[in-house]
Formats: structure tokens, sequence, C-alpha cells
């Protein structure tokens, strides 16, 4: 099939199968922080990123949050919807506006077992996307802020297949779960040991093996190659 | 040679998480000023007792941040020094209640009547 989808798991389907699914996908063009779900309503579309990120936020009562699983070229936001459309969502934000396949959970959700191809790989992307979330989840228990913003700069980069980044420092303290003035003293240390530079609105890795040196080891786990390895 | 050809101004950081009040003072420093630390607006009230102080750094989600604001501005050692806060994101001239927001460590200069390090 000529003009394949950016998004790894539907490119990567027998022509056959991508045939019978992509009458049910509509492109969509996502802004930067366009809110996608809401963590008490259920989801009714899933998405299949190609240029654009979304993140996965999980929403305290006192108003804070923090992004729990990044979602880009490589997979679905989210995947749990669709294995069980009850379960409420976590909520979805787009961090990297760009564009993106869009389904009704429902209608795709139908698809899943009627072919080979397509059920094997959201089953694998779901193992991953399960492993990529236990390691975040483990890496914010007991790694320090600076390794974990240095893990969250190059995942992005990795999705983004680039080193600019439009973002924000309140942003970032967002995504982070941090105080916006803890963001802009990282993002000055960095800064001073040449790993990254920073604009207004826009930082770009200068030295990715510099981050990934101060980034923990769990980026050797989340990193999408290692993932793709698994798979 | 007068007072403040000798000594740099001193800068006083008010933020009660110890990682990033070391982070703003390390900031401080590198720009070549002199700075001292307090974790609220009590103990910044205390410093100034004895310091001169030429501008409060300070960020908006100090749990004491109105208080500290308030009482900087009733207080006569400290009614003086602005309250400034480095914030990346704001656009120009834009003002967080009475603090000031500036775009990075080097802008504190332009608040100082003193010769930038």
């Amino acid at each position: 099939m000529n003009n394949r989808p950016l998004n790894k798991i539907l490119s990567e389907l027998p022509d056959s199968e991508l045939a019978r699914v992509m009458p049910l996908l509509k492109p969509v063009s996502l802004a930067a922080g366009e809110r996608l779900s809401e963590g008490d309503a259920r989801n009714r579309f899933i998405y299949f990123p190609e240029t654009s990120v979304i993140s996965v936020f999980a929403d305290m009562s006192d108003g804070k949050t923090a992004e729990v699983g990044m979602i880009g070229f490589e997979g679905i936001a989210e995947v749990t919807s669709l294995l069980d459309s009850r379960q409420p969502s976590q909520s979805l934000n787009v961090s990297i506006g760009g564009k993106a396949l869009r389904a009704s959970t429902e209608d795709f959700a139908r698809q899943i077992f009627d072919g080979d191809g397509l059920q094997q790989r959201l089953l694998e992307y779901a193992a991953s996307y399960v492993a990529h979330v236990s390691q975040r989840s483990a890496c914010a228990v007991l790694h320090r802020l600076k390794q974990r913003f240095a893990i969250w700069l190059l995942l992005l980069a990795d999705r983004l297949k680039g080193d600019v980044i439009e973002i924000t420092q309140e942003q970032i303290g967002e995504h982070l779960g941090a105080r916006r003035a803890g963001i802009t003293v990282l993002v000055a240390e960095l800064q001073a040991v040449g790993a990254i530079a920073h604009s207004r609105g826009r930082l770009r890795i200068v030295d990715r093996s510099k981050l990934e040196s101060i980034a923990c080891e769990c980026y050797s786990a989340l990193a999408l190659d290692q993932q793709q390895t698994l798979n | 040679m007068n007072d403040s050809e000798k000594r740099p101004p001193t800068i006083l950081i008010v933020e009660d998480i110890d990682w990033i009040r070391a982070g703003m003072k390390r900031e401080v420093e590198r720009q070549g000023y002199h700075a001292l630390e307090a974790r609220d607006d009590t103990e910044a009230l205390a410093v100034a007792e004895f310091e001169t102080i030429a501008l409060i750094l300070t960020e908006e989600e100090v749990p004491t941040f109105d208080a500290l604001v308030d009482r900087c501005r009733a207080n006569s050692a400290l009614s003086k020094a602005p309250v400034a806060i480095i914030n990346a994101d704001a656009e120009d001239g834009m003002r967080y209640g009475e603090a000031y927001l500036l775009p990075d460590y080097a802008a504190i200069a332009s608040f100082l009547d003193y010769p930038r390090p």
C-alpha cells in the first residue's frame, strides 16, 4: 500500500489488514497543550501519533498532575482503553503538536480479533507500554528530579526524531510534577555543563551523550530502540 | 573606592525547598553577587536586620509568598528592595503581583545600581 502511515503500529501491518482499518482512521492535527480526554470520562477516541507526542497524566484531587506515560509514533494513546473501554482513562494531553490518526475506540476495538497482524502488534505494544509505565513509576519514586528531567528530554527527542523541543519551563514542571522554579534551576545546571541550550519556549539538546550520562539507568529500559529489541 | 565598588550587592534568596534554594544561590553567585538564604518570610526579615539587601529573589510557589511580599513592603530595611522571580517563560515587563518576573539570572543586573560583575 502506498503512503503508509508514519505510525509504527499501523505501518507494520500487512497490506490487507492496513486496508481494513484505514477507513476507520481520520487524519487530525493536534495542538500542543490540547487535552484529549478527561480522567473521569470514557475515552471515545484512540490516537495513533505520527509526528505528535501525547502524554498520559495521573491527576490528583488537589489539582497536581504528573506524567506517567509518553506516546509518540511508536504507539497508541492509549492502549488500555482499547482493551477495556469500561476502564476510565487517565488524562491525555498533547505535549508536542503534530499529526495523528484518530479512530473511534469502539469501532477500532471491533477490528482487533479479525486479523492476526493487528492483534499481535497491539499485544506487543500493550506489553511494552505497561513496561514503560512501570519503569517510569519506579523512576519517579527512586530517582532524582535531575535524572528524570534528563530522561524525559531524551524520551521526547526520541519521539520527535530531533533535538529541538518546543516547550515552556512551566509545561516541563507539569509533566514532571515539579515546581517551575526547580525546573529553572535544572535548566541552568544542564545548560552550564553544555548538555542543553534554552531560550524562551524552546529547548535544544546540544550534547546527547552528556544528557544520557546524567539520566539514570531507566533510560536504557525506556529507550525506543530497547523496546523494539524486546519486541 | 566607595562601598559599592568593594563588595557586590547582596541578593536574598527566599525558598523553602533546600535543593532549589541551593541551585538559586549557585546561579546568583555565578552572576558575581553575594547571596544570602532564607526559608520563609520570618527568616528573610531576620537576615535583613544585619545585611543590606539589594534584591529579594523568590518564587511564586513558596508557601509564604504573599506574607513575604507584604512583610517586605512593610519592613523599613527591605521596603526598597525589589522582589523578583526568575521565569524563563515570562514576557518582558510581566509581573506576578508585586514581584518582577525576570527571564534569567543575568536580568538581575537591570535592577541594581552596580556595574555588571
